[in-house]
């Protein structure tokens, strides 16, 4: 008798060990964040001046930290985008009636956004074709544009619309090897160098 | 000296010869997806949601269908009401794909817990996949003056990497206007080069 109870506490406490292991899997694969893109069609940009002329705001402009993830949908419906500030280091064209000045701190949208894989464990981070998103605390010239999907600035034309220049962001440049983004940063590089090598400091 | 001159032209004919064919031979992954949905060729469905009817796409959608069914032996889409299908399934919404953004297309794996979300980078590179989710973005299109022949290159674009294709600006590039170049272009049909890249991967 003593032996069954015996027996009986011993495989409770083995099958509370493996839900636990399961419990603590499942959790652990769960908080992974899986990177996938959809391919598109967007704007297409030939040279940095076209670019220009098609968006509101150019500005040399360094990220923070904080960023505020927004989606509408679940799973495969799912669409979003994500908001965060960045302060204005320079303003290199304005094409708006509004006044930025430099050090002002405003609130931008990125084209990509986090979900929920549903019963799958982890989490989906969505880009869009070339798009890496931006890093922390790293300094880019932007092409801002105002979008109604946001209610916000919006980084435009995916990866025409953002270049690092202080090397901080390796994915940036990894993505864009080989492709005519590759051209423009080079060409934006080239024509605000003087601009940028005031705020550059190479990481 | 004659015969000099002779030997350089003919080499660089050839030369001229073998670069040009190669660029218009590239089927590499770049163009062509080593990926593919899983169904086959003359059993492709697409399903057209209300949404694309609510904002007037009705007709650019079926040209891309029409246009990419006749262009290749190995495809054929016929539509279907299955909103839940294995196919190709198309949305349209306003400003919901991000500022310059007019249209994407998201590949998905019908697995044992629901739709699983693949990697477009690993499509290209084999990773077949049960359904293709293409989005038109109304609102993007709207403010860029989309006129009918940019919706139906834009559209048909979008069809085209749901049936593996790949971006023809990518190097090696393929020159001048295509339903697979991207962004703003008047184009109502496929090209030859767009045609003949859907027959590599469908066949004749």
């Amino acid at each position: 008798m003593l032996q069954t109870s015996k027996k009986g506490t011993a495989i409770s406490l083995l099958l509370l060990f493996i839900i636990m292991s399961l419990v603590t899997m499942y959790l652990i694969f769960d908080s992974k964040v899986y990177t996938v893109t959809n391919s598109a069609d967007y704007a297409v940009y030939d040279d940095i001046d076209s670019l220009s002329r098609s968006v509101d705001l150019v500005v040399i402009a360094e990220t923070g930290k904080d960023k505020v993830n927004k989606v509408f949908g679940e799973g495969i419906d799912a669409s979003g985008y994500t908001l965060r500030n960045i302060k204005i280091l320079k303003v290199l064209i304005n094409n708006t009636n509004d006044d930025f000045t430099n050090k002002d701190s405003i609130e931008i949208s990125e084209p990509y956004y986090i979900v929920d894989r549903g019963v799958l464990p982890g989490k989906d981070k969505v880009l869009m074709e070339n798009y890496t998103e931006l890093q922390d605390n790293s300094k880019y010239v932007m092409y801002l544009k105002w979008y109604k999907g946001s209610d916000s600035y919006a980084i435009h034309a995916l990866a025409q619309g953002k270049y690092n220049i202080d090397g901080s962001d390796i994915d940036e440049d990894k993505k864009i090897k080989n492709s005519h983004v590759e051209l423009l940063k080079e060409s934006v590089l080239k024509k605000y160098n003087s601009e940028i090598s005031k705020y550059r400091d190479i990481k | 000296m004659r015969k000099k001159s002779f030997k350089v032209i003919l080499v660089s004919f050839l030369l001229l010869l073998i670069s040009t064919s190669y660029v218009f031979a590239d089927y590499s992954s770049v163009h062509v997806y080593l990926g593919t949905i899983r169904t086959s060729g003359n059993d492709l469905e697409y399903y057209k949601d209300s949404s694309i009817a609510s904002y007037g796409y009705t007709s650019h959608v079926d040209n891309a269908v029409s246009q990419w069914s006749s262009a290749s032996g190995g495809v054929d889409i016929t539509s279907t009401n299955d909103e839940d299908c294995e196919c190709i399934a198309v949305y349209a919404g306003r400003y919901i794909l991000g500022s310059g953004t007019y249209a994407s297309t998201g590949y998905y794996d019908n697995g044992f817990f629901g739709w699983n979300h693949l990697d477009a980078d690993d499509v290209h590179e084999g990773d077949n996949f049960d359904r293709a989710r293409i989005r038109i973005d109304d609102g993007n299109m709207d403010d860029a003056g989309f006129t009918a022949p940019n919706a139906n290159k834009t559209i048909g674009h979008e069809f085209g990497h749901a049936l593996g294709l790949g971006h023809f600006e990518d190097s090696p590039s393929h020159s001048g206007d295509h339903w697979m170049k991207s962004g703003q272009i008047s184009l109502s049909a496929p090209t030859s080069t767009d045609k003949d890249h859907l027959k590599n991967k469908w066949g004749n």
